[in-house]
């Protein structure tokens, strides 16, 4: 068991000076870079072949699914605006702006809601 | 989807070893039914596209002010941190009286490959935290991240403090400058993530699991060749092929949300300088003001004890809030190993407790007393 961690180790050491080495993770790079490329080139000519057919792609569903959900998001965002708002004391018991005498006595008889 | 051609062989054998454990479970014979992963019962709260909330079930009555929300890592299944029976993190906090959550991310679907940062941990996220505290009738939620599970934790809890009654980081990154080799691979310039993203979509958990074995290719050959010698041990052969299972049971990752995780964490190392936004407003360590619990782990080859959260990124009026321990062991060794069983998990608990006594009493805003420091044998 000793011999296989010394064996571990030392075999470890080397792949990650082999793995940190720049030429070696250039290389890699390029690799999956042309690969990339490769299938971004693919997807572009089926896309055309769907267009082609009038047909809405993979990409065209997948952009409309997310904005939808971008759409869910903002509802949420404003369900909580409207919950936030409903929670506070009603307009009408707060001060107006410019408030008439006849709501100022009303408004003084009711309780205060924030109280 | 999925292009075969970029995956070495020995992937293919895992991708296939996790195709059949996909069909398994839709035929009820999953590995969860013949390993026991992930027992403990629960059920869901909470569903928004592939990310769920559930709720662990508990015969004995809570005892706990607040409940905990664990966040796994994006590209894990959840059930980490329940592997075993007896051997769970969770059946433990949840005799301990805590009220447990887990977010469950769930596979993403194809347009998920435009789902931000921003709007996983601004909405997902939030809305999971929201439906957890609703459920609860709690005000504050014990955040719990595992790995990077932990970094968005930390960017919603700087963002959304007034939610969080405590955070604790399991071997979480947060200096991704000194992220280990992975940092070396994100931040090489000649690899195009733009084209990348672009081609893939959402990015192939083969692909990343390939590159986590990258980083201790001969462990990750010679792990079996020391478990062929214990295999006949029942209690050690079943944890082994649990967490075997669980390790190739992954899931794949956004692909907005990579990019911001290879540009903005890992080449600009945004979070440690205070770069990052969420919801339109920057988010900074140095603001923390919430106890937050770092544990780090020494042997940690994916997650170095140097990328943890520590002192250097807080200002002295956060550091007031600050923990850190470091323990022994790997990656996951560190948080599910006997040790940490019988040292670590109860320390958790009662860390957890003091918080939740501190946000319940309003003095959640006081400098931390001696206690709550760590220990000198705790790193």
């Amino acid at each position: 068991m000793k011999k296989l961690d010394t064996l571990e180790k030392s075999l470890d050491h080397k792949l990650e000076k082999l793995f940190s080495n720049p030429a070696f993770l250039g290389s890699i790079s390029l690799l999956l870079n042309a690969n990339s490329y490769r299938k971004l080139a693919t997807n572009f000519a089926l896309r055309q072949v769907w267009k082609a057919l009038q047909l809405p792609n993979k990409r065209d569903q997948e952009r409309t699914l997310h904005l939808i959900q971008e759409l869910s998001h903002r509802i949420d965002i404003l369900k909580d605006k409207l919950d936030r708002v409903r929670a506070e004391p009603s307009r009408e018991q707060q001060p107006a702006p410019f408030p008439r005498p006849a709501r100022r006595s009303a408004r003084s008889e009711a309780p205060a809601a924030h109280a | 989807m999925l292009d075969l051609d970029l995956i070495p062989h020995g992937v293919k054998l895992q991708e296939g070893l996790a195709w059949l454990a996909a069909a398994g479970r839709r035929a009820g014979i999953g590995p969860e039914r013949f390993l026991q992963v992930g027992m403990t019962p629960a059920r869901r709260i909470f569903r928004e596209s592939s990310v769920q909330v559930l709720k662990y079930e508990r015969e004995t009555p809570t005892t706990a002010r607040h409940p905990i929300l664990i966040i796994p890592s994006l590209i894990n299944r959840h059930y980490v941190l329940d592997i075993l029976p007896g051997k769970s993190l969770i059946e433990f906090l949840l005799a301990e009286g805590f009220p447990v959550y887990v977010i469950e991310w769930g596979a993403p679907e194809d347009e998920d490959r435009w789902l931000t940062l921003d709007r996983l941990v601004g909405g997902r996220l939030k809305r999971a935290l929201q439906s957890v505290l609703e459920h609860e009738k709690a005000d504050r939620v014990h955040l719990f991240g595992h790995c990077l599970g932990g970094t968005l934790a930390m960017i919603h809890a700087l963002r959304y403090p007034e939610r969080v009654a405590s955070l604790s980081l399991l071997t979480s990154p947060m200096d991704f400058e000194t992220g280990g080799q992975l940092a070396a691979w994100a931040r090489h310039p000649v690899f195009d993530l733009d084209a990348f993203v672009e081609a893939y979509g959402n990015v192939p958990w083969p692909l990343m699991l390939a590159s986590f074995h990258l980083l201790k290719p001969a462990g990750s050959v010679s792990k079996y060749l020391r478990a062929v010698k214990r295999l006949r041990d029942p209690s050690f052969a079943r944890t082994f092929l649990a967490l075997e299972a669980w390790g190739i049971d992954n899931i794949s990752f956004p692909g907005a949300c990579y990019k911001a995780l290879i540009r903005e964490l890992y080449r600009e190392n945004a979070l440690a300088r205070g770069n990052v936004k969420l919801d339109g407003r920057p988010v900074r360590l140095e603001e923390i003001s919430f106890p937050v619990l770092s544990i780090a782990s020494l042997g940690d080859h994916i997650v170095p004890p140097e990328a943890t959260l520590a002192e250097r990124f807080l200002s002295r009026e956060s550091l007031r809030y600050f923990t850190r321990w470091t323990t022994e062991g790997g990656h996951i060794g560190a948080i599910l190993g006997r040790r940490a069983q019988s040292e670590l998990w109860p320390r958790i608990s009662e860390w957890l407790s003091r918080q939740g006594e501190r946000a319940a009493s309003a003095a959640h805003l006081s400098p931390l007393r001696p206690s709550d420091a760590p220990s000198p044998g705790a790193g």
